[in-house]
């Protein structure tokens, strides 16, 4: 009898309560005072900080004005920072119970792509501006440095899509025509940039340690590449079921990536090659994020991944971690 | 001895003869080789070829001497030689001697008279050593460009063509025999020595030695013409000709062709020899010559540079060129009929020649016996001709000649669209397609759907003409020849490095392996393709889904469901049936969803399958109803042949192994079964009893086949008789005695399926019967297609009723059958029809046969 596949696993637990649907999640790293939690934003506004004890929304920040919340993310010991669909991009201190905006940057931008951030020295978020541009804002400053701008091309590249750093001055960014480009953020030159998908780029990933990023999109291909000093070259592809994806994340530990799907199903492949691995069904609609976490002592050190979805529910699961 | 000046031409006459009998006699009968060679060289000064190097004696009457000997004694002496050859006599000359003295008589003297006696020799010899001596002799004059001398000899005799008389007549003798022997000489060689013979005779080598042998000689006619001397390109054009017509264009032209394309590139005066000499060939031969350089031209420019206007003059090359190879030969190359239109076109001389061609290939294409009677390919390349016809046309003969060719056009798309081969309908559209944009670039534009393949591709691009490839390809391999070998030494250790290359880069390890194996994938199998919708699971809501006529996804999913739901049998299947029916057989591929119509067949199939008695009933009505195209009726058709088909089977192979009946897997890992031991411990005590027990004999080792139920049997007749009922009934919308032949033709086959699928069943023999009947009223149709549906249906008829029943009741039919289908084979006009017949004699022959022989024992 042959071996028979086993069949994929359930999710781990699930939280509900958001009350609309889930854009972004993201893990909050452990300190040696507090535990890790997880921050979710949400399509009416909310921030909502998880406890992943007792799986109960620990603190709700209100501070978007009722828009979407895009993204969000922790910055360092208690501070976080979001970024709203009102053109506002927030920083909190929500250390020792507080919840207070500290800085309110306006970015005028009406698009959906996510901000990133650099946490390296001075931390540097990339987001995006108007006229299809990307600046680059000091956070510490509240200035912003520069903008780059495919200007010539705009109608070549279109709106750019997502955003994300690779280090301080190089960044990545993916566009609506389906070109993903890699900047660098000092000389405000484009260095390369390649037609990987036949549709927008929705997400990008990258990790520092194996230099290579995937990006995924409208399309049914998820595309992995290099990224080196010739520029970026396409490493290995994978053709997906049903085409869209919203977001993808790498695990630290390079094994596996993980896919949003909008058939509401999240796939993973081996960070390799792109080996199709598993496809986790559980959510009824479109996943919009996934994020995996460092680590986690209270999971006997799993590495858990989240996902957030259009049905306001956020899955956890525990995959591929050694038992 | 030669010097003394005054002698009368009779005197030289008279001591030519007696110089020439005396070295005769000595060589007849000496014995010593001194004597021998003294009588050699005596008549040596005399040899025509040899004028040059006898310098020392420059007199008068040597010259005529020399005349006298070459004009009346020259062949005789060489017939003596000849004869005298042996290996005895041979052997008295020295080899240097030999070749000095002997065979330069061959080699040096006049070239036409040397070949013809050798090569006579050789033809009446046999195996000795005359005979390989002549054969060497003859290999020596090949080698030595002595052929190129012959017939440069023939182009500089002018003056005796023009007068008539007995010098021309002797000419024609002569050159009658020179042509022959000439082109038959590697034939006879063979016959002679039986492949024993050296490679310069094999005919590969010979006729391209010979096209050298031309090439020389043509350059000579150049330099002469240039110098404005005059010279005759009679002979080669002659010699061309022969050459072509005993087969060895290719080979010649293989050669030649490159060559005339870079010499006729910059110089005019050889595009004149060119075209002399290709024109000039006999009206016989006209015709393989251009065959051959109709196939080897690259580009129709190059056409034009060696034809030049010829054809306005020569009506042979006319008829050639807009006739036979346009209308009566059939070439796969599409290069031959571009090579010919665009000749045709390339001159203004010439121009009008392309619309008339057009039109007389217009009146063919489109008449509509000529579309029933040749063959696909015949009528493909005239399509292909058309088209090029089209892309040479220029605005103004576009805009003068455009009513009558839509005329044409019109009348010819009639019977292209009525024809039953859906090639042959394909070919129509395309060319009306083009015709249409061609002559009408703006307006409305003609579209026809019709599947795009490599084909249909091909014809349209053959509405460019083509571009001048330059003369790099053609005349590249004129230089190429002695470099070729390098180059694939070269490749060859290229090649070796390149592997040397990847097999280091192989020996070095992979440090990238696949590391994502070390993860182990989970089951995947429930990652499929979601929709938007739902999938109906009721047949009523399926209909209903297949009535949406603007929600795409909900038509999809159900017409891809459609038929598990059928063949799920619900009981309400029988009221819903018709419905589903109706609906599928007007259900439009609006919205190109893939395997429509293998869907759409499936389930009207499974629906018949399922209720055969309404479904039956439905179809064979609507058969004959009014308001239905032709591709609903043959859809009908088919979903009546293919339902017999499967209700024919038994039941168990016709359950449909659909992913309903996974088998459920468990969902965790279940612990090794208590059962399972259980019976292995049986297993061991059945092996013991079966190595002690004695067995004499072995029962069946398959079991015997579980009879089921025909589910046909019953409904056979409802398939049948409704369907035959009222073939010759005329309506507005179907004729199938007249226009609509073609669904009378699968009307036919539907009926034979229907009787084979009844094969075993009690009411065959009356289906039998009434189906010959329909046959005897049908058997001289004048379509093919008919035809052979015809005998398609009698072939049925005789492999389905039982063959006793075929020499008894159904014998007369038989009888009948068997005269009209000898009639067939011996009359039909279409190759594939007799084909038939005589298969369909045959299968009855051997039914017959066993059927008696069984009888009679």
């Amino acid at each position: 009898m042959a071996h028979q596949p086993p069949r994929p696993p359930d999710p781990l637990f699930v939280l509900r309560g958001s009350k609309d649907a889930v854009n972004c999640v993201k893990f909050y790293p452990s300190t040696h005072t507090e535990k890790g939690r997880l921050l979710s934003g949400s399509g009416c506004g909310e921030v909502r900080v998880w406890n992943l004890e007792s799986r109960r929304t620990e603190t709700v920040l209100d501070g978007h004005d009722g828009k979407s919340v895009l993204w969000v993310q922790p910055i360092s010991n208690g501070q976080i920072i979001s970024q709203g669909r009102d053109g506002n991009i927030l920083t909190w201190d929500i250390g020792e119970g507080r919840r207070d905006v500290t800085t309110r940057l306006p970015s005028n931008a009406l698009t959906f792509c996510k901000c990133d951030i650099c946490n390296q020295g001075s931390p540097l978020v990339a987001a995006p501006g108007q006229d299809s541009e990307v600046c680059i804002i000091d956070l510490k400053s509240e200035t912003v440095i520069c903008g780059l701008k495919a200007d010539k091309d705009i109608k070549k590249f279109g709106m750019p899509m997502c955003v994300k750093f690779i280090d301080e001055s190089r960044l990545l960014i993916g566009y609506e025509a389906g070109q993903v480009a890699l900047w660098d953020t000092s000389a405000r030159t484009m260095l390369d940039n390649k037609q990987l998908h036949s549709e927008a780029v929705m997400c990008l990933d990258y990790s520092t340690s194996s230099k290579r990023g995937v990006s995924g999109s409208a399309d049914d291909k998820l595309m992995c590449w290099t990224v080196s000093e010739a520029g970026l070259t396409l490493s290995a592809e994978s053709t997906l079921t049903n085409p869209g994806i919203s977001d993808v994340c790498i695990r630290q530990d390079d094994k596996i990536v993980a896919s949003a799907g909008w058939d509401s199903r999240i796939r993973l492949f081996g960070w390799k090659k792109l080996k199709p691995l598993a496809v986790l069904s559980y959510h009824r609609q479109t996943i919009h994020t996934v994020d995996f976490s460092p680590p986690l002592q209270e999971f006997d050190s799993a590495q858990i991944l989240a996902a957030g979805s259009k049905d306001k529910h956020i899955s956890l699961w525990s995959v591929y971690n050694p038992s | 001895m030669w010097n003394c000046t005054g002698i009368g031409m009779a005197d030289i006459k008279l001591s030519v003869r007696q110089l020439v009998r005396e070295s005769q006699n000595v060589l007849a009968s000496s014995r010593d080789s001194s004597e021998l060679c003294r009588a050699l060289e005596d008549i040596l000064p005399l040899l025509p070829g040899k004028k040059a190097s006898v310098k020392d004696a420059p007199d008068m009457p040597q010259g005529e001497a020399v005349e006298e000997f070459g004009a009346c004694h020259y062949v005789r002496f060489l017939e003596f030689l000849v004869g005298q050859f042996s290996l005895d006599w041979c052997g008295r000359f020295a080899a240097d001697e030999r070749q000095r003295l002997l065979d330069v008589f061959f080699l040096d003297g006049i070239h036409h008279h040397a070949f013809l006696v050798l090569c006579s020799t050789v033809k009446h010899s046999s195996p000795s050593f005359k005979q390989n001596k002549c054969l060497s002799l003859l290999e020596d004059f090949l080698l030595r460009g002595r052929m190129s001398d012959l017939i440069w000899a023939q182009c500089c005799v002018l003056s005796d063509l023009t007068d008539s008389g007995s010098q021309s007549t002797k000419h024609r003798i002569l050159w009658e025999q020179l042509l022959t022997a000439i082109v038959t000489l590697p034939d006879r060689i063979a016959n002679k020595v039986q492949g024993k013979c050296s490679a310069c005779f094999f005919p590969k080598q010979y006729f391209t030695s010979l096209a050298k042998d031309l090439l020389v000689v043509l350059h000579k006619v150049h330099n002469q013409l240039k110098a404005s001397k005059d010279c005759s390109l009679l002979f080669v054009s002659q010699l061309m000709g022969r050459i072509c017509l005993n087969g060895h264009a290719d080979t010649t032209f293989t050669f030649l062709l490159p060559h005339f394309v870079k010499l006729t590139a910059v110089d005019f005066l050889w595009s004149r020899v060119c075209s002399r000499v290709i024109v000039g060939t006999p009206e016989r031969c006209l015709e393989s010559v251009l065959d051959c350089l109709l196939k080897k031209i690259p580009w129709y420019g190059i056409m034009s540079r060696l034809l030049g206007d010829a054809l306005l003059s020569n009506k042979k090359l006319l008829f050639l060129l807009t006739n036979k190879f346009l209308l009566l030969r059939c070439y796969n190359q599409e290069l031959v009929p571009q090579n010919i239109i665009g000749y045709l076109a390339d001159s203004p001389n010439r121009r009008h020649l392309v619309v008339k061609s057009l039109k007389t290939l217009l009146d063919v294409w489109g008449d509509s016996s000529a579309v029933k009677h040749t063959s696909y390919d015949q009528h493909a390349y005239l399509t292909k001709t058309i088209l090029i016809c089209l892309g040479h046309l220029n605005q103004q003969e576009k805009t003068q000649h455009k009513s009558v060719l839509m005329q044409k056009l019109l009348s010819g798309m009639h019977c292209h669209l009525n024809s039953p081969l859906v090639k042959v309908r394909r070919l129509g559209m395309i060319t009306a397609e083009a015709l249409t944009k061609t002559l009408e670039t703006e307006g409305p534009k003609l579209s026809f759907e019709y599947v795009k393949d490599e084909e249909s591709r091909l014809l349209l691009l053959l509405l460019v003409p083509p571009d001048d490839p330059g003369m790099d390809q053609i005349t590249k391999d004129v230089v190429e020849m002695s470099l070729g070998e390098e180059e694939t030494r070269e490749e060859a250790t290229s090649n070796q490095t390149e592997q040397e290359d990847a097999t280091g880069q192989q020996s070095t390890p992979d440090d990238d392996l696949d590391s994502d194996d070390d993860l182990e994938p989970f089951d995947m199998s429930e990652d499929v393709k979601t929709s938007q919708v739902k999938t109906p699971v009721y047949i009523r809501d399926c209909i209903e889904g297949l009535h949406a006529k603007e929600n795409r996804e909900l038509t999809e999913t159900s017409l891809k469901v459609a038929e598990k739901l059928v063949r799920s049998k619900p009981d309400y299947l029988q009221e819903v049936c018709v419905e589903l029916m109706q609906v599928l057989l007007h259900l439009e591929d609006v919205f190109e969803i893939d395997d429509f119509t293998v869907l759409r067949h499936s389930a009207m199939v499974a629906a018949t399958v399922q209720c055969p008695i309404q479904a039956s009933q439905y179809w064979t009505a609507e058969f004959y109803d009014r308001n239905y195209n032709i591709r609903q009726r043959l859809d009908m058709l088919q979903v009546l042949a293919a339902a017999a088909q499967e209700l024919s089977q038994p039941l168990e192979e016709t359950t449909p192994s659909s992913g309903l009946q996974k088998p459920c897997r468990p969902l965790t890992r279940a612990s090794p079964n208590p059962s399972e031991e259980a019976e292995h411990w049986r297993d061991i005590v059945q092996k013991r009893i079966k190595s002690k027990t004695r067995r004499f004999a072995k029962g069946r080792s398959t079991p015997a086949p579980t009879p089921v139920a025909n589910r046909f049997a019953p409904v056979a007749g409802r398939f049948f008789f409704p369907l035959l009922k009222s073939f010759d009934s005329k309506m507005n919308t179907m004729d199938m005695i007249g226009d609509d032949f073609l669904l009378l033709g699968r009307m036919l086959f539907t009926l034979g399926i229907v009787v084979h699928a009844a094969q075993h069943a009690p009411i065959c023999r009356q289906m039998a019967v009434s189906l010959l009947e329909l046959v005897w009223v049908l058997r001289y149709h004048t379509e093919v297609f008919v035809r052979q549906a015809l005998m398609f249906a009698v072939s049925m008829v005789i492999l389905s009723v039982p063959s006793h029943l075929l020499v008894s009741d159904l014998q007369d039919e038989m009888l009948e059958c068997k005269l009209w289908l000898e009639d067939i084979v011996g009359k039909d006009p279409n190759v594939e029809c007799r084909g038939l017949a005589a298969q369909t004699l045959m299968v009855l022959g051997s039914v017959v046969q066993k059927e008696l022989s069984a009888e009679s024992r």
